[in-house]
Parts: structure tokens; sequence; C-alpha cells
């Protein structure tokens, strides 16, 4: 049980629900047992004038029970809705909170994609689950027991018959939907190779046309297929018996009760009314164990499903212990920011990860109003100097002090409220470009002043012309181009009212005219505000009017200083800087 | 057998069938016999597939008359015949194995012709992917090309499946029990029959009647499941702007609103079962009460009167699930010929001999003119003259078309107007693959095979020696890291391990390079590394174009210094300049 604590936590609110549910499912299950006895009796009877009523009673009570057993069932089916609708949000809703409460870091050991599957099809699958165990988990056994049991009361012998055939149809079931579900993982997986086959095909489509490879690929793609196919076929050896068999093993029962129902209709313990009320036993037992094989499947999905939302829920969103003492403060007034010996690794619980530091080692300071330019290769680490510094990963070693305070001892959103970061990949929100702009303040700004702002990031030209603020942005901003995004990005920062500005190549997909203004307006901006800029690039000419540079190579700083000074001391820099002069000719 | 009834156990809350049945498709007999082209080598499968399912559908209908008049004629207290009893029950035991063993016929072969339909489907498919013209795939998402080969082809699959496995059955079996029904008592017909019709309708019109709840819930849940993917795919933002609050309240908002439409959803979607389960009770009341009543019927009558209605109900339960699948499979098929139906790639005679990349690399455009829609031409009445071993730079902002002189010279598209020359011959003369085998192309964004390096550098010329091999990889400055890689040439990307951008870019330059073409096109091929990276990049250019006539689209200055000609494109006709430098 306490495996699915979290998810059975959410179903207590639901108990009434899962008591009602099942006992009305119950009720109407009794009466429907008692359906092929009163049928039985009427048979026997036959008509004459003294039995005509009888048969009408009977009759009428055999509809009202039929009728009660509706209302039953929809009682029932109202609970399961209830229930399973209302578990499924409930589980959504905790999800996403938790999820949001988990850091980046703790996100990514999942994967988005499983995230997205965990808060979407797995929820599904549990609340599917749900309304499953309502409907049907108690009504099967108890038809198949009840129909059983009232044989035997009836006539002993033949609840052998009944009993015996309703086991080995069972038995038979669960055998052939066993090896067919174990098969069906073979068959996806060939399915998905299908699948990755077109799509490298389809994403490869000129250079195999270049390189004149059509043929092969094609025929790559059949034998996927073809594979494929066979697969199926193969399951389908067992699947396809199924059904014959299960229904023959049925009506070997019927033809049993009808022999063995000859001897006792002959020593006259029962009547040959009585062989349809064995024979309708049959087919409701039967019916219900049908849907068992279902149940089966829709309920190890479930479980599987339900792990996979309990491994999420499980984790805990992890906080360093706060620092404190000597090394939570640092008393320099004069710096906002400050990096003392910082090392980090992406790989958090891989023993050899000083092999795998993304930073190693770095220090720098930042002074209030000052511009920090951060300069480096692919995959040197300036990226994740931003993030550092918003918190969304923690560091393994070292310190990072803002506003002489480490940052551990910062509340989160108070640290976070005074950094506004423009990251590398944009990410817009669908809503109002308004909405979008909003988006870290607390009091919306006003249209006046966040025109002003967009007209800094040089976005205002196409904000009017898509119709001003209100105009829509559509889920990740693809109504936009991808300079249009990186502009809106760079102005959802210069909206907020945070102290430092953090640029992540902001001005990448901006051709040369449009960021040579921007820089220009934005110089004028932090003047303005009073703002402090961290701007990393990999293009000299973006951060050569730094106040302070560091030069990153493989996650460690080989070089800091004015640009000036860097170009004749740091190797690396200057190499930098030659690589780009080629392009500097126009 | 296990995977239809594990779609009919969820049928409730299987958003797609809602989806599906309220798409309006009607099967016609011109889809029926579409459908037929893909069973060609099933054909006999098909036949006997038919003639099991009558001799099963057959037996569903003798079965239960020789059930009831076994019962009839058996006796009674102390008179049964236990010798005709015996016998007849050996017969009826007979008949439900042979009626199994059909079944099975049925059932198996229902699959495989199926699997076999859904297969010729994909190698159709296959087929037509290699002869689409490029600008299929530049206006068709990924994805949703994709999606033919797997769902579709599948959808196909499974709504033949269902078809085969019930239609002929059911249709032997209503109509023969209509008959013996009549034959036995035509007054108990009356009233079987309108019940039949009873079930039919309380079925359909729920199911009718819940497609708008569920339409309201489709479209909650789709809405829920994009702000689940905002939220992850924003999870950097939400933090950085500390907005967590703010988007937890709206999702929170609408996932209340998606309760309660999935209530009423879910619930309406379940009430067909108790109700057909109500008519079914009260046809069986009828049965007993008015057999016995009207005084026609003995107890083997009612019997196979009972058992009868089962042939009945079961087919109209599985009614809609059935009707479902059917039709998704026609909309299927509908999808899947619109896209076999599209025009292909002109055919061309390919040359008898591969005739080797010989020529100078002369290139001339008269007069071209091309856009990719009328409306907008990228080119027009354009003319070039490049001599061989020229380079020749284009340039321009993004999305002014510099890829289409690409598109143009290697004909994955073809010019509106003007002709194309390459050493004095025009390219449409040219095979296809003759002409493009001429070209090493370098894009920008790097496809490799998830296959070993060395074939992936032998892309071009899979019987290329070792020494070739290691000799283009040398000259595109890529063997140094390849050696270091765990298993040198052997090494299988994609799934060992996985290379940078600029690693990438160096094979494929070197996969181009041992090819030895003519003429080379690079296309934005540095623009997703650093400039360190790009430099060995252009040291390996540099490398590769001398001798080789070069067109370079950049958009990056470094990358086109040194070229003959300067063709900046964004102006309605793009103007040609000599020498940049």
């Amino acid at each position: 049980m306490g495996k699915y604590k979290h998810i059975f936590h959410e179903m207590k609110d639901f108990r009434k629900e899962f008591i009602i549910g099942p006992a009305a499912k119950l009720f109407e299950a009794i009466l429907e047992l008692f359906l092929p006895i009163l049928m039985g009796k009427i048979v026997d009877t036959g008509f004459s004038s003294e039995s005509r009523g009888f048969i009408v009673r009977t009759a009428l009570l055999m509809f009202g029970m039929a009728a009660m057993g509706l209302v039953a069932a929809a009682i029932c089916q109202y609970c399961a809705a209830k229930a399973s609708a209302g578990v499924g949000a409930r589980l959504r809703g905790r999800l996403l909170t938790h999820v949001t409460s988990l850091s980046v870091a703790q996100q990514e050991k999942f994967g988005v994609s499983f995230l997205n599957v965990a808060m979407t099809s797995d929820v599904n699958q549990v609340s599917t689950g749900v309304s499953m165990f309502i409907r049907l988990v108690f009504r099967v056994p108890f038809i198949t027991i009840g129909g059983v049991v009232a044989t035997l009361i009836l006539d002993a012998p033949m609840s052998i018959v009944i009993g015996v055939g309703a086991f080995l149809f069972l038995v038979t079931l669960l055998m052939i939907i066993r090896v067919t579900f174990v098969r069906y993982r073979v068959v996806q997986k060939q399915l998905d190779g299908v699948g990755k086959n077109v799509n490298e095909r389809l994403s490869g489509i000129r250079v195999i046309r270049a390189f004149s490879r059509e043929k092969d690929h094609q025929e790559s793609t059949d034998r996927a297929s073809e594979k494929y196919a066979e697969e199926t076929i193969s399951v389908a050896r067992y699947s396809a018996l199924l059904r014959p068999i299960t229904i023959l093993i049925m009506n070997s029962a019927v033809v049993c009760v009808l022999w063995a129902g000859g001897y006792h209709i002959n020593s006259g313990i029962i009547t040959t009314g009585m062989l349809l009320t064995f024979t309708n036993y049959i087919f409701s037992i039967f019916d219900e164990l049908n849907k068992l094989g279902n149940l089966v499947v829709i309920f190890s999905r479930s479980f599987v499903s339900a792990e996979r939302i309990e491994s999420v829920l499980e984790m805990e969103p992890k906080r360093s212990e706060p620092e404190t003492g000597a090394e939570a403060e640092d008393q320099d007034d004069k710096a906002i920011v400050k990096w003392k010996d910082v090392s980090f690794s992406y790989l958090s619980g891989k023993d050899d990860k000083e092999e795998y530091y993304a930073l190693r080692n770095v220090s720098f300071e930042l002074r209030k109003g000052e511009k920090l330019g951060i300069i480096g290769t692919t995959g040197s680490g300036k990226s994740t100097i931003i993030s550092l510094l918003l918190r969304l990963y923690e560091i393994d070693k070292g310190h990072i002090y803002v506003d002489g305070k480490s940052i551990k001892t910062i509340e989160e959103s108070v640290l976070r409220d005074k950094m506004a970061p423009v990251f590398q990949t944009t990410v817009l929100f669908e809503g109002t470009i308004r909405e979008n702009l909003n988006l870290g303040r607390k009091t919306p700004l006003s249209d006046e002043e966040m025109q002003a702002r967009c007209k800094v990031a040089q976005a205002w030209d196409f904000i009017s012309e898509k119709g001003g603020l209100d105009a829509r942005v559509e889920p990740k901003g693809k109504n936009f181009s991808g300079g249009q995004k990186q502009r809106l990005s760079i102005a959802r920062a210069l909206c907020t009212d945070s102290e430092i500005l953090l640029f992540d190549d902001a001005t990448a997909a901006l051709d040369k005219d449009t960021s040579a203004r921007f820089s220009e307006a934005l110089a004028e901006h932090v003047k303005k505000h009073d703002r402090t800029v961290v701007e990393i690039s990999s293009k000299i000419s973006e951060i050569a009017d730094s106040d302070w540079i560091i030069v990153l190579d493989n996650g460690s700083v080989v070089g800091q200083g004015k640009h000036s000074a860097l170009l004749n001391e740091c190797e690396a820099y200057s190499r930098i800087a030659r690589s780009q002069e080629m392009g500097g000719v126009e | 057998m296990a995977k239809d009834s594990m779609l009919s156990g969820m049928g409730n809350l299987n958003p797609d069938a809602a989806k599906m049945s309220s798409g309006k498709s009607r099967i016609s007999l011109r889809d029926l016999g579409a459908l037929l082209r893909f069973t060609g080598t099933s054909k006999f499968a098909i036949v006997l597939l038919i003639l099991a399912a009558v001799i099963s559908g057959g037996l569903q209908v003798v079965a239960p008359y020789f059930l009831g008049a076994t019962i009839d004629h058996m006796g009674d207290v102390g008179s049964v015949d236990f010798g005709y009893l015996g016998t007849r029950a050996m017969i009826l035991l007979g008949m439900y194995l042979v009626a199994a063993l059909f079944t099975w016929v049925v059932s198996y072969f229902a699959n495989v012709v199926a699997a076999k339909t859904a297969l010729e489907v994909r190698k159709a498919l296959s087929h037509k992917l290699s002869r689409l013209p490029v600008s299929f795939y530049d206006t068709h998402p990924q994805g949703e090309t994709a999606n033919y080969f797997i769902n579709d082809a599948d959808a196909i699959s499974e709504g033949m499946l269902q078809g085969m496995l019930n239609f002929f059955t059911v249709l032997v079996t209503i109509l023969g029990t209509v008959g013996f029904m009549i034959f036995i008592s035509w007054k108990m017909t009356l009233i079987i029959l309108p019940m039949a019709v009873l079930m039919i309708w309380s079925a359909t019109t729920i199911a009718k009647k819940t497609t708008k709840y569920f339409k309201k819930q489709q479209g909650l849940v789709a809405s829920i499941s994009g702000d689940v993917e905002e939220n992850l795919y924003g999870r950097k933002e939400i933090k950085a702007f500390g907005c967590e609050e703010k988007f937890l309240d709206e999702f929170g908002k609408k996932n209340e609103e998606l309760n309660e439409a999935s209530v009423t959803a879910q619930f309406a979607s379940s009430l067909p079962n108790p109700v057909t389960r109500f008519v079914d009770s009260t046809t069986y009341v009828l049965i007993g009460a008015l057999g016995v009543w009207f005084g026609g019927l003995t107890v083997g009558n009612i019997m196979t009167f009972v058992l009868y209605w089962k042939n009945f109900s079961k087919p109209i339960n599985d009614l809609t699930n059935i009707t479902t699948q059917v039709m998704a499979a026609f909309a299927s098929l509908a999808r899947v010929f619109a896209v076999l139906d599209l025009p292909e790639e002109s055919e061309e005679k390919e040359t008898e001999e591969k005739s080797k990349t010989e020529g100078k690399g002369e290139v001339l455009f008269e007069h071209v003119s091309f856009g990719y829609t009328k409306e907008k031409k990228i080119f027009n009445d354009f003319s070039l003259t490049v001599e061989p071993g020229q380079k020749v730079a284009i340039i321009g902002p993004t999305g002014c078309g510099k890829t289409t002189l690409m598109n143009l010279l290697m004909r994955f598209y073809e010019q509106d107007e003007g002709r194309i020359l390459i050493d004095g011959k025009d390219i449409r003369e040219i095979p296809r693959s003759e002409l493009r085998r001429k070209f090493g192309m370098v894009l920008q964004e790097t496809w490799l095979l998830e296959a070993s390096i060395r074939e992936n550098i032998a892309y071009g010329k899979p019987d290329a020696s070792e020494e070739e091999i290691i000799a283009a990889a040398k000259s595109a400055r890529a063997h140094g890291f390849i050696m270091r890689l765990p298993n040198g040439y052997d090494t299988v990307l994609g799934k060992e391990l996985s290379l940078s951008e600029g690693q990438k870019q160096l094979l494929c330059i070197a996969r181009v390079l041992l090819m030895d073409p003519s003429l080379l096109i690079l296309d934005e091929a540095t623009s997703a590394v650093d400039t360190l990276t790009e430099r060995r990049i252009v040291e390996a250019f540099e490398n590769m174009t001398k001798g080789r006539t070069g067109f370079i689209i950049a958009h990056r200055l470094s990358t086109i210094a040194g070229a003959d000609q300067v063709i900046k494109l964004g102006a309605p006709a793009p103007a040609a300049t000599e020498k940049s430098n």
C-alpha cells in the first residue's frame, strides 16, 4: 500500500464514491442473479388459465428488478465518473505543483518528456483504472461466484460443471492475454523502428537525394515494415486462439449441463426449465470473466502509470542547507555579485564528477552599474554561469555572493527578483504580448513605459504591426520569427524592475544593424535605470565595451580584464579575436 | 484478439473514439476498391476467410435450434432417453468444435490479411517517398508524414481486421437467425426484432448525445496538455521570473473545469452498458413470459430463442466500437491516398553507365526565373556565368531564399523559366542522380545516419576502400578526432555517443570529399558553430574548394572572404557583383 501512498491519498476524499459505487453495482448483480431462476419458474409452470396470474406477476417482478438494476447501475456509473475524474484532476494538479517546486536539476533528472507523460497520459491511465475498479471489480467476482453458488443450491453436481468450466475459461483467457501482452511489446518496438526509419528518411531528404541513396532507404523502410508485419502475424497466432477457445469452453459447458441435466431430470432433481436457468448462468458468468481479461490489462497499465507518478511525487524538493557564520557574508559593499572558487557539474551524484565539471574554480566580481562580458567557445560553460546565478542549479564547490550575502541564504524569490534573464533559447508563453512582458512583475507596467522599453529592445515596430500590446502570442510564440521572439524576450527582461540583466547570446538571431541599435539603446537604458548587466556572447564585438571581461575555456577562466588588456595578455581571447576579425571587415 | 478487447475495454475513456465518431465519413465503393489494391497477395486468404465465416456463422444458427430440439425430445422425469441424449450431445459438441475451428480460421486470416494490407500500404508510401519532389517535404510537417506510416497504416489494418472478423459472420448469423426464428414462431419474432431495434437505437442515441460532452472534454484535455507542455518547456523562465503561482493558479482553474466536464462525459459515456443490459433483461422476460403465454413455445424453443437473442445482442453491443474503427480506417485510407495520388518527380531514363563526374564545373544561368509561389519571385530573369574553379558567395537576410540556388542547381525544384547549364549541358537533360553526383553538398543541419563513422563517410560511395575513407577524413580534418573516439572509425553515432555540431560538420565534409565532386555547395555550413570551430571547418573548406567550382551560402562574412563573385539576395532581382575583395 505504501508504494502508492500519494495516489491513495488523493483517493481519500472520494471514500463515499468508492463505497456507494460498488455497493450499487452489487445490488444490480444480485437482482441479475434472480432473473434466470424466475425465468425457469415461468417456463416450468407452462401456460394454463390458472398460471396466467403467476406469469404476469413474475414477469412484472422481473421487469421491475431489471428497472431497479438500471437505476443502481446508473448510480454506480456516476460514482465511478466522479471519482475517476476527480482523482485524475487532483493528481494532475498535485503533480504540476510538485514538479514546479522541484529544482531544474531535479526536473532534468526525470526528463521533460517523462514528466509530460506522467502528467497527461499516466494520470489518464490511473483515472481509467479508478473508474474500472468501481464499476467492475466487485461485479465480476460477485456474478461469477454468485452464479456458481446459485447453481450449487439448485443442483450441486451441476455447479461443479459450471465451476470447472469457469475455471478453465479463466485460465485460458489469462494465459493467452499474458502471452500476447508480452509479445505486443515486441510488436510495439518494431513499430517504433518503422517510425524511426521513416523519420530519419524525412529529415535527411536533401542529403539522401544529393547522394542518390533513395533506393537503399526505401528498402530499409520496407524491411522494417516487413519485420513489423511478421511480428504482428506471429502474435496473431496466439491472439486468434482467444475467441474460438473461450467460446468452445463456454459451449462445452452448456452441452455438459444438457447431458448431466438429462440424468437429473430423469430422477426428478431438476425440471427442464432449470436447464434454461443454468444456461443463463453460464452466459452471464462467462460474460463477466471476459471483462476480467480487459480488467487485467487495464489494471496492469494503471499500475505501471501509478508507479511513474509516484516516482515523481516521491522526489523531495531539494535545497542545500543555508550557510551561516563567516561564510555566509562577504563584506565588499561595491560588489553586487561575487564568485569565489565556484565549481559545478551537471552530473550530480557521479563519483568522478570532477572530471565532468562544467565550471571549475571560477572567481570574479561584478560591481553595481557595470557591465560584465563573458566570452568563450561553445561548451565552455558560459550559459552555466547564468543558471547558477539564478540558482536553477546548486553549486558543488565555492560560494556565490549577491549583495554580500551567500545566495544560499537568500530567499529564492528575492534572489530571482533581483535578476532578469534573456536565455539563449527563447521561450514565450501563450497569451498576449502584454501578459508575456508582465511575466516578471507583480504589478503591471504602464503602457507608455512598456512601449518605451520595447523600443529599447527594438521590438516596438513589429509589435505595433501585429496590433499592439494586446496581440496574441501563440503557444511557443510560433507566430513570431526567431529574431522577433528574441527581441520580445529582451523586452520581457527590460520590463522587470530587476537590478541585474542577464543576456545569454541574446542577439544571436538579430541582424547586425538591429543588434547595433539595440546595444546603443541598452546602454542608455541601463544608465537611466541604474542597472547592472551580464552579457554572454561568442562575438567579441558584443562585449568589447564591457567594464570587465571573463574568458572561459572548457569551464575554466583563462583570462579576465578589459578588452585592450586581454588582447595582449590572453592567448585564448586574442585567438577568438583573430578568428572574428575576418568577419569584422565589411 | 487481446488487442481489440483491450481497446473496447477502454472505449469509454478513449478520446479518439469520440473524435472519430463525430467526423462524418462515408464508405464508398471507390474506397473499398482502393483498399483491395493493397490486399493483392492475400486474395486466397480472403476467400478462405469468407468461407470459414459462413460456416461458423451458420453453425451459430443451427446449434441453438438443435439444442432446443434435444431438450424437447429427450423426455421427462423417469422417461429420459439417454441413448438419444448422448448422441445428440456428442453431435452438438462436434458442431461447436467445428464452429470454433472455423472461428479460428477467420480470426487468424483476418489478422494476416490486415497485417499484410498494412505492409502493402507502408510499402506503397515508402516507394512514394522516394519519388515525391522535395517541395512536398518542404511544405509538409515531418510528423504528419511519419504519421501516415505509423498511425494511418495501423488504423487501416485495425479497421480491416474488425470488419473482416465481424462483417461476414454477423451477416450470416443474423440472416440465418431471423429465418429460423420465423420458422419456429413468427409471433415471437415480431416481438424480438423490435427489441433488437430498440437496443441499437438506445445505444446509438446515447453515443450521439454524449459526443458533445466528449468534445468539450477533449477540448479541455488538449488545452490542459498544452499548459503542461508550456509549463515544462518554459520551466526555467517560470522560475527565473518567479511566476510559479500565476501559472499554477491558471492551471488549477482549467483543471477544475476539466474535472467537471470529465464527470459528465464519463458518466454519459458509461450509460449505454447498463441501458443495453436493461433492454437485454427485458427481452429475456418477454421471451419467457410471452413465449409461454402464447402457448406456442416449448422449453426447448425458449432455449433456442434465448440463444438467438444472444446472436443479436452481442454484435449490437460491439457495433459502436467496430463502426468507429472501420470509419477511422477509411479516414486514414483517404489520407494515405491523398499522398499516393500526389504528382511525382518526372520519370527519367537512368543512364546505363554511372558516368564519372567528369567536366570542369562550368555553370551558366540563362534568364532564370523562379519563385516558390507565383506571387513572389526569388529570381527574375537571372543570369550568371561561373567559370570552372570560381567561388560564388550568396548572401542576404534570413528568409530571402538563399538556398533557392542550391534547390535549382540540384533540381530539388525546377525553375519556371530560363535554362541552367553545367559544362554546356542543360541540367534538365541530365538524369537527377547523375546531376546530383556532380555536386558535393554541405548543409547547415548536419544529417548523419545512426551507423558507424565509416558508413557515414562512405554514404555516397558504399564500396569505398578503407584508404579512401581515411584519406577523405584526413583532408576534412576529421581523422584526428575520429581516432580519439572509443572505436575509431567503427564508433556508432547516436547510440554510443553524440558528437559536437562542429565534429558532425567535419564528417559531412569528409562524406562529400570522398565523392570527389566537381562542384560544391556549402549552405550556411558554419552558422551553428562558434568561431573557433568555424576556423577548422573553413580550413577544411579551403582544402575542399581547391580546383572546384563552389557556391557558398552564408550570413557570416568571414566564410565568404575570397569569393570571386558575390550575389546579394533579398531585392526582387538579385544583383551580381564581381569580386568581394
